[in-house]
């Protein structure tokens, strides 16, 4: 089963679309939603989770389509919006008291063992807490109720590295149970490179790709090269390029490159830039 | 099994869960301010009772004074509908600035059960005005030694039917407007400036023409002179009330930002 399946959706606001969007999730992976600001990631999440509606297409997480009850299928699903959402009047306390009616399945204990592990205050409100403190109350709270997919729009937006890492660590610990996804939004590559399986570039609006990351490395490659070297790559293999001092940097489709090349690798963040500027002449 | 555990929440926790958080969030506040206004009745109440009872044993009183408080004992209570309506207004423009409703809608909690949940809150709260005030009247009534039934039948419900008209006015408009817009301080326009001028205009007599117009009170109070008007006045207010509550649930439900 796959934790989630995006076919052809579409979403049209004044200035933006988001346009024919497909991708799928399997279960026990995570994915990386990788993107500018305003390229779509938050609006993808919020047509994930129904609170926007699509123009067209269809959305299925954990193999529900999501305007049918979807309520049922939320108790399976953890949240952490960029905003956390939790009132500035609100306690630790409160919060465990409130989701404890929100989730059938809430486990307390585990919340408990979050907050201590977060060193957060519990009788203090929201609103004295820090961003970071902010985050780890969220994350909590999506991970308390055996969730079974974990949607994070930007949860590391704005957090040092310290807790940056902690979050990561949580994410892994998270998705050892094969049965538990999460769909983690950023536009910090460099944390996505570290715990992702799967990656989804978003760019204006449009999915530049959604692939496995390690499919992405082996079919992707930098090469280093002159104009002339350039002109005689076939087209369909070039990805992007880019003038230095050097030369040129071409990213290129590994398969579609016939001869011997010296190949170097790529990140994610190179082959995000080089795909969003798609820059080939 | 699963089903009806759902549908048990849906009914259910879900909406226990708004519940605590609204309490959670303002119950202290809540209980203060209507205590506050409770006791500034009472207040209007005592002093009204004072006047009434100077009056009729020929204390010499200024009859300019006594009159005006006798009459004014009502004049605090159409605070009440207009802090109904600012909490419930206000609970709603804090939930979508804080996004917690955004949060609500991303959880097991749905847009019927949240819409719902503030509009018993409002209900629940003028309700609880109405009873205070149905208790102010009938020791009022019992003090002065006028025990007249038409005062707790004709009379009285006539001052309830005001105020049920226009708390169910006024709330409409502000949750109305709060789902819609949730823009807090046109909402406190809307809300404090009339509800000031109501009490300033009471206590000072401002000048009847503009008193007339600004007191919506004592428009809709007219209507209700006659036991048709009162029949009519409210089922009108509850279908208004239910009208209100229908669109915005529509509103919650097609919303997207």
């Amino acid at each position: 089963m796959n934790a989630i399946k995006i076919n052809h959706l579409s979403k049209q606001y004044d200035g933006f679309r988001l346009d024919n969007v497909s991708l799928t999730l399997p279960n026990g992976m995570i994915m990386g939603l990788i993107g500018e600001n305003g390229a779509g990631k938050s609006t993808l999440i919020r047509l994930l989770m129904g609170l926007t509606k699509p123009d067209s297409g269809t959305i299925q997480l954990l193999g529900q389509d999501n305007r049918e009850n979807f309520h049922i299928t939320k108790q399976d699903i953890g949240i952490v919006f960029d905003e956390t959402g939790i009132s500035p009047e609100l306690n630790v306390r409160q919060v465990n008291s409130i989701m404890k009616d929100v989730y059938e399945k809430w486990d307390e204990k585990q919340f408990w063992e979050y907050v201590r592990k977060f060193d957060l205050p519990e009788k203090k409100r929201f609103k004295t807490f820090s961003r970071g403190m902010k985050m780890k109350l969220g994350i909590a709270m999506a991970l308390s109720h055996h969730a079974k997919l974990l949607i994070m729009d930007e949860p590391t937006n704005g957090l040092d590295p310290l807790v940056r890492d902690e979050v990561i660590r949580l994410l892994c610990d998270f998705t050892r149970d094969e049965s538990c996804s999460v769909l983690i939004s950023s536009h910090i590559v460099s944390d996505l490179e570290k715990i992702c399986d799967y990656i989804a570039f978003l760019h204006k609006g449009q999915l530049l790709i959604s692939e496995e990351k390690d499919r992405l490395y082996e079919e992707y490659g930098i090469l280093q090269c002159t104009a002339e070297e350039y002109a005689a790559l076939p087209p369909e293999s070039i990805i992007g390029k880019n003038d230095t001092h050097y030369g040129l940097e071409v990213m290129v489709k590994r398969s579609a490159v016939s001869g011997e090349h010296n190949f170097s690798s790529i990140d994610l963040e190179k082959m995000f830039v080089f795909m969003a500027r798609g820059e080939k002449t | 099994m699963t089903e009806i555990k759902a549908l048990k929440n849906e009914h259910g926790n879900g909406m226990k869960a708004l519940w605590k958080h609204d309490w959670y969030k303002s119950g202290v506040k809540l209980v203060l301010l209507t205590g506050a206004l409770c006791l500034l009745v009472l207040c209007f109440y005592g002093l009204s009772i004072y006047a009434h009872v100077g009056l009729t044993k020929g204390r010499s009183y200024s009859v300019r004074l006594s009159m005006d408080f006798y009459d004014a004992r009502m004049l605090p209570i159409w605070l009440l509908p207009l802090i109904t309506t600012w909490i419930a207004g206000k609970m709603i423009t804090d939930d979508e600035r804080c996004g917690w409703r955004k949060l609500c809608m991303a959880m097991p909690v749905t847009s019927r059960q949240y819409v719902t949940q503030k509009y018993l809150f409002g209900l629940a709260f003028m309700g609880a005005s109405m009873v205070f005030v149905l208790l102010c009247q009938i020791v009022y009534v019992v003090w002065v030694g006028v025990f007249d039934w038409r005062y707790l039948t004709m009379f009285f419900l006539r001052y309830m039917m005001v105020f049920l008209t226009v708390s169910a006015v006024f709330t409409v408009l502000a949750l109305w407007k709060s789902f819609g817009f949730a823009l807090l301080w046109e909402f406190l326009l809307l809300m404090v400036l009339p509800a000031v001028w109501l009490t300033v205009a009471g206590v000072f007599s401002a000048p009847r023409l503009t008193y007339a117009f600004f007191r919506i009170g004592d428009m809709i109070e007219w209507l209700y002179y006659k036991p048709v008007g009162i029949v009519c006045g409210g089922i009108g207010s509850v279908v208004l009330y239910v009208l209100s509550y229908l669109l915005c649930l529509k509103i919650a439900e097609s919303k997207s930002d």
